[in-house]
């Protein structure tokens, strides 16, 4: 990394269909922003952990299209862009999935009871190809059925929850919603850590009040 | 004051040895000197007295003043002319604030409607790296977190209120363990901790430096799953709305994907609606999402609600400053925490990397104007982060403990464990914001205020960890109190504090063009016409 002086040279993308010249050696958000383009509904964060600014992007002289987030990808001569609407929301998948933590239910039935889906998983890699964080999350759907949810859910560590594996999906599982409701269950039904613990009881007891 | 030219960045770099030692200017013994020099909130510049409003002559920053005293865009025909829905509590607001207010207000039977400018979690809470604090290890004591609290702001905090939040610390723990937040655990299953500069015990809880993200990603799908819960995205609040009494009643909503207006009419209203790093206070790059712009300060202002310390903003000591397509991306002091040091241009240590976060920054500025900085050609100046002495010490630190900034990193074409990361200053967070009591109640009756917009718990200066506490702590409280509230004047709403307010403005002179609020910073080419 050295620092290279740069007289804002142009590169030609496609943007949604329309071909654009924008700034080089910029996110594509900013990109775009330098360009005068109206961008606030899909750019948030801007160091890839909202997922709200995902996209879909074919490079120069590729034919895959692979998946992104718009904040964490430079812009490159030739490169066609896609912002896909998040209408995951609206979808049957997501509306139908709805639970409580606190339930007389074993958490295994509960995962069942909850995405019955998931166990339908045709092992397409659709969802693993899809996810921008480089998150296997297919097998994280295969040990979730064999009820390792533990192991499922240490594998999203990096999941910023853009849905783009739930688009992928043709068995409407909604991975990450697999995924995070095995580590939230996980988390809820272990016994709190000793110190926590140990220091809520002496706040009970009305210890440790504060001086001024 | 005149700024010194530092050495050239690819100089710098070609200087840098890792097996060099670093040796260490004198400790500065007057911090209140440096801060005085060398910090932007000292700047004789950095404030001018409000003209009207509730704060008249209270000092503000000269951007945030013009902002304040702004007209508004919403007039009678417009509020006329919306659609009209009714709820129990309004949340404005969806980041850690909003949505711990509205799980908690929700509980006993309360409709609630959060509503948010962007998307539920869409906020500064899901970047938060360093942690959360609270004081839970054998050796530390609320009552030490409660004065390294006080003395990190200057005393300048509420004591009420510190000492609610340093309280509230532990449970606040338990609630978010029970949504089902994870934090990383030492070898003995205790909850793993880790000190924050300015403080004397290890205090901060995390989970990798993930700690927003994991925090953010149960909180809004706890907000999914409640049946009594529903979210309007896109959907910025633009004005208050009051009854004939003057208490708040109601917020008029925009529909950024109908580019309808909506009247929500409710009991009452928590505004938890964040910062303004993206106003870029004295040109500073900022940490902040795209959505920071100081809405509800506006808003809360107009309707005749108290602010404070308004002249007070926290510039992070270290954003990264190169590549210049990431300026103003924080790194976490998590890194500090761990062991990384501040070196200048020559190799040498300035300052203890964990004084608080404000003299850190002084010392950084002060590093650059005197010549001991690094400069790029288009002149912005910095200082290195020694991670790859912090990894030759620790190896494998970096993966374990902090794979956020590994991508970072890795985003950036830097490779940090052979080569420093160069950062300055950015702004970070607003120490200031609405004047709130213990229930969260601000001097308008109905109006709630919970997180960053409030004000009074870090005084002039914050301490790493404390604002993840401070938006569970208030947001539980806020929704608690809201919920509970029942109002006794009418509930005809209407726009009536905005007459007052416009009077206010023709009779002192300030008529301008600008409006507010902002909603989103300028370069994002937001227009609410034809948006």
């Amino acid at each position: 990394m050295t620092q290279t002086a740069t007289p804002e040279p142009c590169a030609s993308i496609t943007v949604n269909g329309t071909a654009r010249s924008v700034a080089s050696g910029h996110s594509l958000i900013q990109a775009l922003w330098k360009s005068g383009d109206p961008l606030f509904k899909r750019a948030s964060c801007l160091e890839g952990v909202c997922g709200s600014c995902r996209i879909m992007v074919r490079y120069a002289g590729e034919s895959e299209v692979k998946t992104a987030l718009a904040c964490q990808t430079l812009v490159e001569t030739g490169m066609q862009v896609v912002f896909p609407q998040h209408l995951e929301a609206q979808s049957a998948a997501l509306q139908t999935h709805r639970y409580q933590l606190q339930s007389s239910t074993p958490v295994d039935q509960q995962l069942r009871d909850i995405f019955p889906q998931a166990i339908d998983c045709r092992h397409c890699h659709g969802c693993t190809v899809a996810c921008p964080k480089g998150i296997d999350v297919e097998k994280g759907i295969t040990l979730a059925n064999q009820n390792r949810l533990t192991e499922a859910g240490d594998l999203f560590v990096n999941c910023v929850m853009c849905d783009l594996c739930v688009t992928s999906c043709p068995e409407d599982i909604a991975p990450n919603y697999v995924a995070l409701f095995a580590r939230r269950s996980v988390t809820f039904n272990q016994p709190l850590p000793n110190n926590l613990a140990g220091r809520l009881q002496v706040l009970q007891r009305g210890e440790l009040k504060i001086k001024y | 004051m005149a700024i010194a030219n530092g050495t050239p960045f690819n100089d710098a770099l070609l200087a840098y040895r890792l097996e060099l030692p670093r040796p260490q200017r004198p400790l500065t013994e007057d911090t209140q000197a440096l801060l005085h020099d060398y910090h932007p909130d000292y700047a004789s510049d950095s404030r001018v007295p409000l003209q009207i409003g509730v704060n008249r002559n209270d000092p503000c920053h000269p951007q945030l003043a013009a902002l304040l005293q702004s007209d508004s865009q919403s007039n009678e025909q417009l509020f006329e002319g919306a659609a009209h829905i009714e709820t129990d509590v309004l949340v404005i607001g969806a980041g850690g604030a909003g949505c711990s207010a509205a799980l908690i207000a929700a509980q006993h039977n309360t409709k609630v409607l959060i509503a948010t400018k962007t998307r539920v979690g869409d906020s500064n809470t899901v970047m938060a790296e360093g942690g959360i604090q609270a004081s839970i290890n054998a050796n530390d004591t609320p009552q030490a977190h409660f004065e390294e609290t006080l003395k990190a702001g200057h005393h300048a905090g509420n004591k009420r209120l510190v000492e609610q939040m340093v309280l509230d610390g532990p449970d606040v723990i338990r609630w978010l363990i029970k949504q089902g937040m994870q934090f990383d655990l030492d070898a003995q299953g205790d909850l793993a901790t880790r000190r924050a500069g300015g403080t004397s015990a290890d205090r901060v809880l995390y989970y990798r430096d993930y700690t927003g993200l994991e925090m953010m990603r149960v909180l809004r799908e706890a907000i999914r799953n409640h049946p009594q819960i529903n979210t309007a995205d896109n959907s910025p609040a633009v004005e208050l709305l009051t009854n004939d009494a003057g208490h708040c009643r109601g917020a008029l909503l925009y529909s950024i994907d109908r580019q309808q207006y909506t009247v929500v009419k409710a009991k009452s209203v928590i505004l938890a609606s964040g910062g303004l790093g993206r106003m870029h206070l004295n040109g500073f790059p900022t940490s902040n999402h795209v959505g920071a712009t100081g809405d509800g300060l506006v808003l809360a202002y107009r309707l005749g609600a108290k602010l404070q310390t308004l002249d007070s903003f926290q510039y992070h000591p270290t954003g990264l400053a190169w590549p210049q397509t990431l300026a103003g991306t924080l790194i976490t002091e998590g890194i500090r925490s761990a062991g990384a040091q501040l070196i200048n241009s020559a190799g040498e240590r300035f300052i203890d990397e964990l004084a608080p976060r404000d003299v850190v920054s002084a010392a950084i500025i002060r590093e650059c104007r005197e010549g001991r900085g690094i400069q790029l050609e288009s002149g912005r100046q910095g200082v290195w982060l020694d991670t790859p002495a912090l990894e030759q010490r620790q190896p494998g630190m970096l993966a374990q403990r902090f794979p956020k900034f590994l991508s970072l990193c890795d985003k950036a074409g830097i490779e940090p464990h052979r080569t420093p990361l160069f950062i300055c200053p950015t702004l970070h967070y607003q120490n200031g914001g609405v004047v709130i009591n213990e229930h969260c109640e601000t001097t308008v009756p109905g109006l709630y205020c919970a997180g960053e917009v409030s004000g009074g718990i870090h005084g002039r200066n914050r301490i790493m960890g404390n604002a993840l506490l401070e938006i569970i702590s208030f947001g539980r409280r806020a929704g608690a109190a809201a919920a509970a509230y029942q109002p006794t004047a009418g509930s005809e709403l209407s726009l009536a504090h905005l007459q007052r307010f416009r009077r206010e403005i023709e009779n002192s002179g300030l008529v301008s063009d600008k409006t507010g609020p902002l909603l989103f910073p300028h370069y994002a080419h937001f227009n609410r016409s034809t948006a």
